[in-house]
């Protein structure tokens, strides 16, 4: 059993889910959401997670077909005690829990600044926040609190966004911004330029080496044991636009 | 650093519960200012203001080649100074004395009600009268202070007359465009607004000369006694003079005594025989186009408006000095308020820190907390100008009325760098910013003769020192309290937090876990 806010919020959302999935079968949608296939349980999980969290001013908000957490992060930045309250909101993928879900600044509240793009802050025109490299995704969709790690992560973004407003810099570690950041991935992956070479000729359609010859990074190891894993890896997690650039000779891997 | 969020935002909400309903009420009877007026007593009063001060004074008292008797001098010249100034105000000219700011003198003619011709030339006749007592008295009297020269500024309008709330401790203020522009015109010799000019009688006017909306005005001692006579005043310049030699005489130079300060400045235990010497850095910070707030405030509602953040304003103001921070608070002035900071006695490094410290705090309270109460002020901003070198405190002049006085280069500039730059800027001297460390440094940029922070707050400042932990790629770690999510940065919070995650129950997800923040990307966002 919860603490009694817990309970309170569980029972509210309950109230919310029945009224949301009502407002689906009447439109013949229900057993068609993430949140509904499993009778609210991934839902109701979430929902509790906020609650121990601590994020009390975060909820789940049912709307037509969609659910999102929305609310504020009250954020206290440090000695001072000085609050940041950021109204966020977190929206879910019709495949969540396989796939993240995504933070969004609602409000706009961090602007474009000193004349560098919002980009350069890692927010969308939209508000919607780029907390990773997709291709490096911290999102382990086998986590059942996946969402707490989610918004540990999320509550860090925002800070650096309150760092950025003082500085008019991201701090800490960042990709390039588009095409260029998963270039860097690939080139952090493989390290080696000769194997980074290979990976972009391979998806320009050059020739691949023979599965069963010596990889050609020299370890010893047949082919298709060795470097083929990494870059059949590399290509899964890639997304196809990226992959398309470089096919099309738009991003060069080899610099 | 002392100064939080919470501490600062009851403060205020404390002080607004408490003040109650601000009444504000045309001046129409003449009265004893000091006892109408309150907090929240406050009157709209039709005067003429009038500044003067000596320009070249505060150069002397920052000397620090100045042998004992050369200081002890000093602070017996800006003694004898205010003293005959102040009789010359209120006994000959019938005027109230509002203060004196170190040499600089604010007096106000409000009596007889709504006479604006003989609010105007007593104002004028008062500046010319000063000018004459410096040139052919004060100088005389003191022959090793001959090339001082008065300087003086008159603008007449309407003003609201308050006062701060502190028990024992209440000085007049008055806020508006008349109080302001007098203070701001000047430069040398006797100088008035067009506005004092239009309200003058034709003999007046007739020796006025005009450059550009500044007019300024000049006699010869004939011609002046000519114009007392007209304007009956009876100004006396023998009796002037021996009362002056008196004051003189009846403190001899062994009787002063000026000493450094190893606790904070009482001003109240100070005189003209108990004086200090201090390396202080010397902070003022002003309201940014207060004035025109208040001038434009359309109703008496939105001047009651005003008053209430005026008032909020200047208590927590002097809270953040005095609590917050080991400062003194010299005065108001206005919407100004100054302050000094001189402990560690001696110590440049911590004394200049301490007043960047004080300066930030009360950039904080203006733009956090005063705008979260108060969001009516969300207009306004403060400047506040620092800066640091030998400094004289005092408590000078007539019995019952003294002034709390800092004399000195360093009080001069800091003034000169408050008035100079706008609101939410900091500007410190060179002076300060030599002692500042350098991560303190960073944050400001060089102008012509200061360095300038703009929108600096302690929160600022803080996220400033976290954008280090984040650029190391250190762990963090997100805890939850009071409902608040805090990052914890660094090696301490990242292990603390580590301990008590390997506490916690599987089931139990936390928050404060320890991790690494995401290396961000822009993926999206182009």
């Amino acid at each position: 059993m919860g603490s009694a806010p817990e309970q309170r919020r569980a029972a509210r959302l309950q109230r919310a889910y029945a009224r949301g999935i009502k407002r689906l079968e009447l439109r013949g949608l229900k057993g068609r959401h993430w949140f509904d296939v499993d009778n609210g349980s991934r839902l109701a999980h979430d929902a509790t997670l906020l609650a121990k969290l601590g994020f009390d001013e975060l909820t789940h908000e049912m709307r037509d077909g969609t659910v999102a957490i929305v609310g504020t992060i009250p954020l206290v930045t440090g000695a001072s005690r000085v609050t940041h309250r950021i109204a966020i909101e977190i929206r879910f993928p019709p495949t969540y829990p396989r796939e993240e879900p995504a933070a969004y600044d609602i409000t706009h509240r961090f602007k474009a600044h000193d004349g560098k793009p919002l980009a350069d802050r890692h927010l969308a025109e939209d508000g919607c926040c780029c907390l990773w490299l997709r291709s490096r995704s911290e999102w382990d969709p086998r986590d059942p609190d996946a969402l707490a790690h989610f918004l540990r992560q999320v509550v860090v973004f925002f800070e650096r966004q309150l760092i950025y407003d003082v500085l008019g810099r991201w701090a800490g570690p960042e990709y390039a911004h588009g095409n260029e950041g998963y270039a860097e991935d690939v080139r952090e992956t493989l390290r080696d330029r000769n194997m980074i070479a290979l990976f972009e000729a391979i998806l320009r359609g050059g020739p691949k080496p023979p599965r069963r010859a010596p990889c050609p990074c020299g370890e010893g190891r047949q082919y298709v044991s060795c470097h083929k894993i990494v870059f059949d890896t590399l290509r899964r997690r890639l997304p196809l636009a990226f992959l398309n650039a470089v096919h099309n000779g738009a991003t060069r891997l080899v610099s | 650093m002392s100064w939080t969020q919470p501490k600062s935002s009851e403060r205020i909400a404390a002080h607004l519960a408490s003040l109650g309903p601000i009444e504000i009420k045309p001046l129409v009877r003449e009265a004893d200012l000091d006892a109408l007026l309150s907090e929240t007593v406050c009157r709209q009063i039709y005067g003429a203001h009038v500044y003067a001060t000596i320009p070249n004074f505060a150069d002397l008292s920052s000397d620090t080649t100045l042998s004992r008797d050369g200081y002890a001098r000093l602070i017996r010249c800006v003694h004898c100074y205010q003293r005959e100034v102040s009789r010359i105000v209120e006994n000959t000219f019938d005027g109230v004395r509002v203060h004196f700011q170190g040499p600089k003198l604010h007096a106000l003619f409000y009596r007889p009600i709504g006479d604006g011709p003989e609010l105007a030339a007593r104002a004028v006749l008062l500046q010319l009268v000063l000018a004459d007592f410096m040139e052919h008295i004060f100088n005389e009297a003191f022959p090793a202070y001959a090339d001082f020269e008065l300087a003086s500024g008159s603008d007449i309008g309407d003003v609201v007359g308050t006062k701060n709330g502190s028990h024992g401790d209440r000085e007049l203020l008055f806020v508006g465009a008349p109080a302001n522009y007098a203070a701001k015109m000047i430069i040398s010799g006797a100088r008035l607004s067009s506005k004092i000019f239009a309200e003058l009688p034709a003999d007046l006017q007739d020796r006025c000369v005009v450059r550009g909306d500044i007019y300024s005005i000049s006699c010869t001692q004939a011609g002046l006694d000519g114009l007392l006579k007209e304007h009956g005043i009876a100004w006396s310049r023998e009796k002037s003079m021996e009362r002056v030699n008196d004051d003189r005489d009846a403190v001899t130079l062994a009787e002063i005594d000026y000493s450094d300060a190893t606790t904070k400045i009482k001003f109240e235990d100070l005189s003209i025989r108990k004086n200090k010497r201090v390396v202080a850095a010397s902070v003022f910070a002003d309201v940014c186009g207060f004035t025109k707030y208040i001038d434009e405030a359309e109703d008496d509602e939105a001047r009651e408006e005003a008053l209430r953040v005026f008032a909020a304003l200047r208590r927590e103001f002097a809270k953040v000095v005095k609590e917050d921070f080991e400062g003194v608070r010299v005065q108001y002035q206005g919407d100004r308020i100054q302050a000094i900071f001189h402990l560690p006695k001696g110590d440049r490094q911590a004394i200049a820190r301490e007043a960047f410290d004080a300066a930030v705090a009360l950039q904080s309270s203006m733009e956090i907390t005063l705008k979260e109460h108060l969001p009516e002020a969300a207009a306004l901003g403060i400047a506040v100008g620092v800066d640091l070198g030998t400094t004289l405190a005092s408590s000078l002049g007539l019995r019952g009325q003294r002034d709390r006085i800092c004399l000195g280069v360093p009080v001069e500039h800091a003034a000169a760098l408050e008035d100079a730059y706008g609101p939410r800027d900091i500007a410190v001297s060179p002076a300060v910013y030599d002692e500042l460390p350098e991560d303190v440094q960073v944050l400001f940029t060089s102008r012509k003769d200061a360095f300038v922070a703009n929108g600096l707050t302690v929160d600022s400042i803080e996220l400033a020192q976290k954008a280090k932990v984040y650029d190391s790629g250190a762990k963090v770690a997100v805890a939850s309290v009071l409902g608040a999510a805090v990052v914890g940065l660094g090696i301490v919070a990242a292990a603390a937090a580590a301990a008590r995650a390997e506490e916690q129950r599987r089931d139990k997800p936390r928050l404060d876990q320890t991790f690494t923040p995401s290396r961000t990307h822009g993926g999206i966002c182009t």
